[in-house]
């Protein structure tokens, strides 16, 4: 059961993941592989001001919130610069140098030995801290990311930034800053992962920088693609998919040491496959290409 | 002093062995325009060929010619299934890009799976080093020295005498011209492939010699050969060796004299403040896109 | 009848070539001005400069009394000059009636602060706005196409719809590229009644158009150009 609660969890915070990506990939059609810098960010900030100055979750939510939305913003620059490929190799060297950082900045991310003792949210008093009571916590982030989405997907700024993604030069021509639709997309992008980043250091209490790598960044983009990006579903789908695959290996009677590999090894190929017959990914609503 | 005349020699050595790596990633990006990042999984898929075959026969000869086989029928059936398709499709390159991370993954935990995560060394290997004072050339480095270069100069050789080097040019300075004369052929990309590929390949095996293989080994080389395909921009392989070895010799100067992680952030850095201060804004690549 | 763009002696030259050469022709508000010449004669250079997608080397492009030279296509086209390409350019994954409202300036939700802090006001807006363009569609017996998705109309459809973001758009001056080319007859004939219509409310039209017959139906002025230069200028008004 508790097992079963735990894959919850994670379900749900890949979930936040995947609909942060798809508001970059799918909503502004920036295929960007810097993903789990903003997941980092989110649980840096967290675990450092929690266990260092003692804050509370939901002191440490806002701050979180506050340095994505800064790294976002930073971030949004590159995303007027450069384009396309381009823009993808920047992201990926942003998502390099983020774990440089995090890796070597030893005095506040601890290194690679990582930050333990990161204490479990409170409500109301009550402390979060058994695998259903975090399920739970988790599944009302995931449905609040969801209603915001289904109300934000009908508002005119929503529109004008999936019309920066279809032809940014006729949004110009309209007399009207793509740049800026991109900067609020990536902005709330990085916020939605800063959160699902607060949630994962605080269900764990433990994180090193092995959890935001290339290989993180790769697998929130594939989950987004495969799942198809732009509507709601799609992710969600990807990140079922990506969460439940193992399960059905094992219940395959695979072992746990072939496991690991197949995992990857399906999840890549069905990338490649999607990529390569079906672009709009299972529920995609948009076509990248 | 003699540390410093120690690093050097060793990030020239290295640097040769990333050159063969990036001149291979440059003839791939620059003719077919596939960013081609499973190019790492080319890479360790030849080491570990080669290691395989040494473990059976403790046959140099047939263990090199096994590995050169496995990466060209690799590449060619990556080519032929996902890379012309989408080029055909005329996605853009991100796509390409994605789906060739999606190959690396697959091809990285296939061999992870079939051999374990584990290095990986080749037992029958040179051993003993030339000294000079305090200052050390094992004999590995040598062969890797002799047969890099060798290496290399057969690429020129082949550059200069085949018609692809025209097609290249063509290919890579005007696209419109090149589809005029419609050189740009499918066997055309094969080639290239094929020929990237086996630089890669040879350039893992002299590697594999010295620190053994483990299947994840391709990423940073790969990466760091990407990094100098976008620095130097075109085929130019004197160019591609000298920012090879500058480039490792400032990884190792970073390794010896910070830390070895940092070594991979300041490559990007380098990269990053590349790509935001070479490339063109979005009207000036609309005005060329619409006048094209 | 008011002046609303006046050019003066504008010139662009890069790299030896000059594809504009003192260039100098004003327009007057609510007037449809047909722009001909042979291909390389400065007609798209000549846009491109209003606009603002490149620079002039010399020369002043005055906008309703405002100096408009050397700004950016975004300020360029937040005065209310809006350029429509000869290959439409509309939102391909939006629905029509979407488009029509993206187009809009008015519409409190197009700002994330207000669209956050003002919600209500920012829905009325819009529901008020998807009217307007529901509103607009009928009158040009379009309101079939509304919900459908843009990038699933035909050429023709996807000109004419183009063509109705400029009347959403608040536009003062429209540049069309040629409007007409890949069109058939009766396409044409709706889109023209369309420009006269649109002009009747307001909006001045600068039209490059090698169908020269079916603007000078319509046209108060002809300019024509060669080699960079103005080769005629005749105010059919008062011809």
């Amino acid at each position: 059961m508790n097992y079963l609660l735990h894959i919850s969890v994670m379900l749900e915070i890949y979930i936040l993941l995947a609909l942060s990506a798809n508001q970059k990939v799918g909503l502004s059609g920036l295929l960007s592989l810097a993903q789990a810098v903003f997941y980092g960010l989110g649980a840096y900030t967290a675990s450092i001001t929690i266990t260092k100055f003692e804050f509370s979750y939901w002191l440490a939510l806002p701050i979180a919130i506050l340095i994505c939305v800064i790294a976002g913003l930073l971030f949004s620059f590159v995303a007027g610069k450069v384009r396309e490929l381009y823009f993808s190799l920047a992201t990926l060297a942003l998502q390099i140098i983020f774990f440089s950082v995090a890796y070597n900045w030893i005095p506040v991310t601890n290194g690679s030995y990582g930050i333990s003792g990161i204490s479990n949210p409170e409500i109301f008093g009550l402390k979060i801290n058994t695998p259903a009571s975090f399920a739970l916590f988790g599944g009302v982030w995931v449905l609040l990311v969801i209603l915001f989405y289904v109300w934000f997907l009908k508002t005119p700024i929503s529109r004008l930034i999936q019309a920066t993604r279809d032809d940014q030069i006729a949004v110009l021509s309209l007399g009207k800053n793509p740049n800026y639709y991109k900067r609020i997309s990536i902005m709330l992008s990085a916020v939605i992962a800063g959160i699902a980043g607060t949630l994962y250091a605080t269900y764990t209490t433990y994180i090193d920088p092995s959890s935001f790598t290339l290989d993180e960044s790769i697998l929130i983009l594939s989950i987004v693609l495969i799942g198809g990006a732009g509507r709601i579903i799609g992710p969600i789908t990807g990140a079922v998919i990506y969460i439940l695959l193992p399960e059905l290996l094992k219940f395959l009677q695979m072992p746990d040491s072939i496991a690991a590999n197949m995992r990857m090894i399906l999840f890549g190929l069905l990338l490649v496959l999607i990529v390569r017959f079906k672009p709009k990914g299972l529920f995609g609503k948009y076509l990248i290409q | 002093m003699e540390t410093t005349i120690q690093i050097l020699i060793n990030s020239i050595v290295s640097g040769l062995l990333l050159s063969l790596v990036a001149i291979g990633f440059t003839y791939i990006f620059q003719v077919t325009k596939v960013f081609h990042l499973a190019h790492g999984g080319i890479y360790v898929s030849g080491a570990f060929a080669c290691w395989w075959v040494l473990t059976k026969t403790n046959n140099w000869f047939a263990a090199i010619i096994l590995s050169v086989a496995v990466v060209a029928i690799l590449i060619y059936l990556i080519e032929k299934t996902i890379y012309l398709p989408l080029t055909k499709k005329q996605s853009n390159q991100s796509i390409s890009l994605i789906a060739s991370m999606g190959l690396y993954v697959v091809i990285v935990n296939v061999l992870a799976l079939f051999f374990g995560s584990e290095n990986k060394i080749i037992d029958n290997t040179v051993s003993g080093s030339f000294e000079l004072g305090n200052i050390i050339l094992t004999k590995v480095q040598a062969i890797q020295s002799i047969i890099g270069v060798a290496l290399i100069v057969a690429f020129l050789i082949y550059l200069k005498f085949s018609k692809s080097n025209l097609a290249l040019q063509a290919v890579s300075d005007n696209e419109t011209i090149s589809k005029i004369f419609s050189i740009n052929t499918e066997s055309e990309r094969t080639k290239v492939f094929i020929i990237g590929s086996i630089l890669a390949c040879i350039a893992a095996i002299l590697k594999t010699m010295e620190t053994g293989i483990d299947p994840q080994a391709g990423m940073s080389i790969t990466l760091t050969a990407a990094v100098v395909a976008i620095l130097v921009a075109r085929l130019n392989v004197l160019l591609i060796i000298a920012f090879s070895i500058g480039l490792t010799i400032l990884q190792n100067s970073v390794e010896w004299f910070l830390n070895a992680q940092w070594k991979e952030g300041i490559t990007f850095l380098i990269l990053l403040l590349v790509i935001l201060f070479r490339t063109e804004g979005i009207i000036s690549y609309n005005l060329r896109k619409d006048r094209a | 009848m008011s002046e609303i763009l006046n050019i003066q002696n504008l010139n662009k030259s890069f790299d030896g070539v000059a594809p504009v050469k003192d260039v100098s022709f004003a327009v007057s508000k609510q007037s449809i001005t047909l722009i001909t010449g042979e291909n390389g004669a400065g007609k798209t250079t000549l846009f491109n400069l209003i606009t603002g997608l490149e620079k002039p080397t010399k020369g002043k492009i005055t906008f309703n009394g405002n100096n408009i030279t050397g700004k950016s296509a975004l300020e360029i086209a937040k005065h209310g000059i809006i350029r429509l390409y000869q290959q439409p350019r509309l939102f391909k994954n939006l629905l029509v009636w979407e488009n029509l409202v993206s187009a809009t300036h008015q519409n409190a939700g197009n700002s994330f602060l207000k669209l956050i802090f003002k919600p209500k006001t920012a829905k009325q807006e819009d529901e008020t706005l998807e009217q307007k363009a529901l509103d607009l569609l009928t009158k040009f017996d379009l309101q079939d196409l509304s919900n459908k998705t843009a990038g699933e109309l035909s050429y023709g459809q996807q000109k004419l719809i183009s063509f109705c973001m400029i009347a959403m758009n608040g536009t003062q001056l429209a540049l069309l590229d040629e409007p007409f080319a890949g069109l058939n007859p009766q396409t044409i004939e709706r889109f023209s009644n369309m420009i006269l219509q649109m002009r009747s409310e307001g909006i001045t039209f600068l039209i490059i158009e090698h169908n020269i017959n079916e603007v000078l139906k319509v046209a108060d002025g002809h300019i024509e150009m060669k080699d960079g230069k103005i080769k005629t200028i005749n105010d059919i008004a008062t011809v």
